[in-house]
């Protein structure tokens, strides 16, 4: 079932939000954007914890709220995973999980065990989240939004108040998550590295209103965060073979290939691939290097900020893009030209490990 | 003699304790709207303004001498006006001189001091905890008994005492409304004022005593468990 | 630079002027104070006003319930006259010593009071709900109460004390009591129809005996204002005010009316 929001609403202060959205089932939606664009607000109204009139709010064929409805936030079946610690400080891991279990929507889900063994947390039970890391804190969050058997989650930035460590941690566990469930998961962030690991559909959001709807794949190359240093793109490829000799794995990306670290992949599986652009670099000759993969591409674009000592440039492979990160001094000596074939040497391939949707 | 006093003793714990349960039932939802301010809007000012009215209604017995009090109640009361009258018609006798005209009186006067500390405890909470709640599946009620009652629970039980130990203490309102009733309205505060009044100081004393000493072991207790609180957990 | 004269001058004035309000009023032969209590006062501000007129002495009257006024003496406030509401007080104050004169100078009259309601001899002994009196244990006019009811055995449905006449009194006006055994003063006080009062015969009860003391140290004025009090034109007032000035046994209870 999907999720649908209209909603205008005018404030004092000139906070605006105009939004006409859907959210499609079964997949990972994040909304997408900066402090104050209005994220958060969306996800308050959707789960009824904010209560505005004149919006419409609706899952599949219920309506939530609308001029005549208002269905409470207890009565939606949400699983709502908020940034800041929402654990009962006075119940145990333990306590938490039973108090959503007590409440739990009949029929189906995963079980208490089934969610102890994805987020591992069968070591944890008896502590108080006092003493529980932040990482160990949210875990729990999640395992505690699930256990109410939603038939949707909502995540408010989950990971914002982590460090890297944590985040990385943690990333994992999201994706099994997703793999096992077959609700729909609203992924709020800022952060793009975050959406690039998780996202099946990504939402722009600007100032109250959605500026873009791209599958993650477009959004990764695409977009005014490609500058920031951690951009990347995304794209999919199929496994072909394993080369046991070298520990590598083959994959299939248009019509040329890639080679990455082994892991356990299974012979025609679908898989995302993330390529950081700070890992690309280019050339106009194949050389011997050591570098592996090497990728004959077509330069679509070129962003040069004017300022700084970076630009972006984006490839076209097949019907996929790849991004690379270059000085803009090498800019201005090898006059780049769109249009021009070029080889994109590769140097760190991430695997994500996720199916394609 | 030694047993009217043991009388009036019976008659002030109980005078205290059905106070405080009038307290907690009707206090309660009071001091939690009270506590829920919501942000500025359009809908919300009739209801801020409301509360902003009623804040310090809810005070005013901690400032007005109880002889106000007492004596817009005996007007109350009387047959010849609304409240008595009702009362008469449906009961057939007077709120004056009865036990539950003290009950009423004993509760508006400790009103605030139930109130208040509760209500401190509820705006100390962080809304998010009820949020999840409701997100969990938990309904208004529910919300309020499994979550909102153990995590307040210092506000409850400081209200509690505090109401309690108040109307043992209370004087000037069952002077007015009392009647001296010794089965039924003659608290100990006013068996006291009695022997004063009778000159009988030795019975006097060992009332006197006997509350002072009470009133400050219900204090130290609350202090010190109050205490033992902050060093344990760090709910509010 | 004023000459010498001129200075002495001013300095006479001011101190002329400061002096007097530094010395004590009680030094002055002609000042009274005088504590009565509440019940009395009214009638007591009558008597006082008289006796400035024809004396030409200042009175200063404080009303309080005769407990406190006793309490205050025994803590040494400076009255020179105690109005009393009782006599037990009085005469405690004479045996520790207070006192120079204590003298009877009036008794309490109760009557029954049914606001709305015709009030008679019947009425009371017949009377069967909420009856309101003054506390016997400590007051007055609460003995007398007590007393009265047992004689007529009233059977009412419940007794309720007033901790002094006067909330007893106020018991019955605002309604929460059907009817009390009241003060005559203060039923004169309010103008109270006479159908809805009976005066109680005063054999019912032991006299409500409202007694004075001139304290110790009293000033030499004090005895004139005792002697003004019994006097036959104040006595009339006392009476008309509620009370009976001779003794009980010899009046009747209308007579005690005039």
């Amino acid at each position: 079932m999907s999720l649908s929001i209209q909603a205008r609403v005018e404030r004092e202060g000139g906070f605006e939000l105009d939004v006409n959205v859907t959210f499609p089932d079964r997949q990972v939606s994040a909304l997408f954007g900066a402090s104050g664009s209005g994220k958060s607000t969306i996800l308050r109204l959707l789960a009824g914890l904010d209560h505005i009139p004149g919006i419409r709010v609706s899952f599949g064929d219920t309506v939530w709220q609308d001029t005549k409805t208002f269905v409470p936030p207890n009565q939606r079946h949400i699983g709502y995973v908020f940034q800041h610690l929402n654990l009962f400080p006075h119940l145990s891991v333990s306590g938490n999980l039973d108090y959503a279990e007590a409440r739990r929507q009949s029929g189906g889900g995963l079980s208490r065990q089934d969610l102890l063994d994805i987020l591992n947390l069968s070591n944890l039970l008896e502590k108080l989240p006092g003493q529980l890391s932040g990482g160990e804190q949210q875990r729990v969050a999640i395992a505690r939004a699930l256990l109410s058997n939603p038939d949707l989650i909502v995540m408010d930035e989950p990971l914002g108040s982590l460090d890297q460590a944590a985040k990385n941690r943690i990333l994992p566990y999201l994706q099994r998550l997703h793999r096992s469930l077959e609700i729909p998961i609203i992924y709020v962030s800022h952060v793009v590295d975050e959406i690039l690991y998780l996202a099946d559909t990504v939402f722009e959001i600007s100032a109250g209103k959605i500026t873009g709807e791209n599958s993650v794949i477009d959004f990764s190359v695409s977009g005014t965060h490609i500058n920031q240093p951690e951009a990347a793109a995304i794209v999919s490829c199929r496994v072909r073979s394993e080369n046991e000799q070298h520990s590598l794995t083959e994959l299939q990306f248009e019509d040329t290939q890639l080679l990455v670290s082994a892991g356990q992949l299974i012979n025609g599986e679908s898989v995302r691939v993330k390529i950081p652009a700070r890992d690309v670099s280019l050339s106009r000759k194949r050389n011997e290097s050591s570098i592996i993969n090497v990728i004959a591409t077509t330069i679509e674009h070129i962003h040069d900020p004017g300022t700084g000592a970076s630009a972006v440039v984006k490839l076209k492979c097949g019907n996929q893009f790849l991004l690379a990160l270059i000085t803009r001094k090498s800019l201005q000596e090898l006059h780049f030209e769109i249009g021009e074939p070029i080889f994109a040497q590769i140097k760190g391939v991430a695997l994500m490990t996720q199916h394609d949707s | 003699m030694m047993d009217s006093d043991l009388v009036s003793l019976w008659l002030t714990l109980k005078l205290a304790g059905v106070t405080t349960l009038v307290l907690i039932v009707l206090g309660t939802p009071l001091a939690w709207w009270l506590s829920q301010r919501s942000r500025a809007s359009e809908r919300s000012w009739l209801s801020n303004t409301l509360k902003n009215i009623v804040e310090p209604l809810v005070a005013l017995p901690i400032v007005l001498p109880p002889t106000v009090v007492g004596f817009y109640l005996l007007l109350a009361f009387s047959p010849d006006n609304l409240p008595g009258e009702l009362w008469q018609s449906a009961t057939g006798t007077t709120l004056a001189f009865s036990f539950y005209g003290l009950v009423v009186g004993s509760a508006i006067y400790s009103l605030p001091f139930y109130v208040q500390p509760l209500q401190v405890s509820f705006s100390a909470l962080q809304r998010e905890l009820i949020e999840a709640a409701a997100t969990l599946g938990a309904s208004p009620l529910d919300r309020f008994f499994s979550l909102i009652v153990p995590l307040c629970r210092r506000g409850f039980i400081i209200a509690i005492c505090l109401s309690f130990a108040h109307t043992v203490g209370e004087f000037g309102i069952v002077l007015m409304i009392g009647g001296n009733l010794p089965d039924e309205t003659r608290v100990l505060s006013i068996a006291l004022f009695d022997h004063v009044e009778a000159l009988d100081y030795g019975k006097a004393h060992i009332l006197a005593g006997g509350l002072l000493g009470f009133s400050f072991v219900t204090l130290f207790l609350l202090y010190a468990v109050d205490r033992r609180w902050q060093h344990g957990t760090r709910t509010t | 630079m004023t000459s010498s004269n001129g200075w002495v001058r001013r300095k006479v004035l001011v101190a002329g002027v400061l002096i007097p309000l530094f010395v004590h009023s009680s030094c002055y032969a002609d000042h009274l104070r005088i504590g009565v209590a509440s019940n009395f006062r009214s009638t007591l501000e009558k008597i006082a006003t008289g006796f400035e007129l024809t004396h030409n002495t200042t009175v200063e009257v404080s009303a309080a319930s005769t407990g406190a006024l006793f309490a205050q003496v025994k803590s040494g406030a400076p009255f020179d006259i105690l109005f009393a509401a009782d006599s037990v007080r009085p005469a405690l104050l004479e045996s520790d010593g207070h006192t120079r004169l204590r003298r009877t100078y009036a008794y309490g009259q109760l009557v029954f009071w049914t606001p709305g309601k015709p009030a008679n001899e019947t009425s009371l002994k017949q009377y069967k709900r909420t009856m309101a009196i003054a506390n016997p244990r400590h007051a007055p006019y609460g003995k007398a109460a007590a007393d009265t009811l047992k004689i007529m055995q009233v059977k009412s449905d419940r007794v309720v004390y007033g901790t002094n006449i006067a909330q007893a009194f106020n018991f019955v006006r605002t309604g929460n009591a059907p009817a009390g055994l009241v003060a005559l003063s203060q039923i004169k006080h309010l103008d109270v129809p006479a159908v809805e009062f009976w005066v109680v015969p005063p054999q019912s009860y032991a006299p409500i005996e409202q007694q004075l003391v001139v304290l110790k140290d009293a000033s030499v004025k004090a005895e004139l204002f005792v002697a003004y009090t019994f006097d036959p034109d104040t006595t009339r007032l006392i009476e008309k005010s509620g009370y009976l000035v001779s003794d009980t046994s010899n009046q009747t209870g209308t007579g005690a009316e005039r």
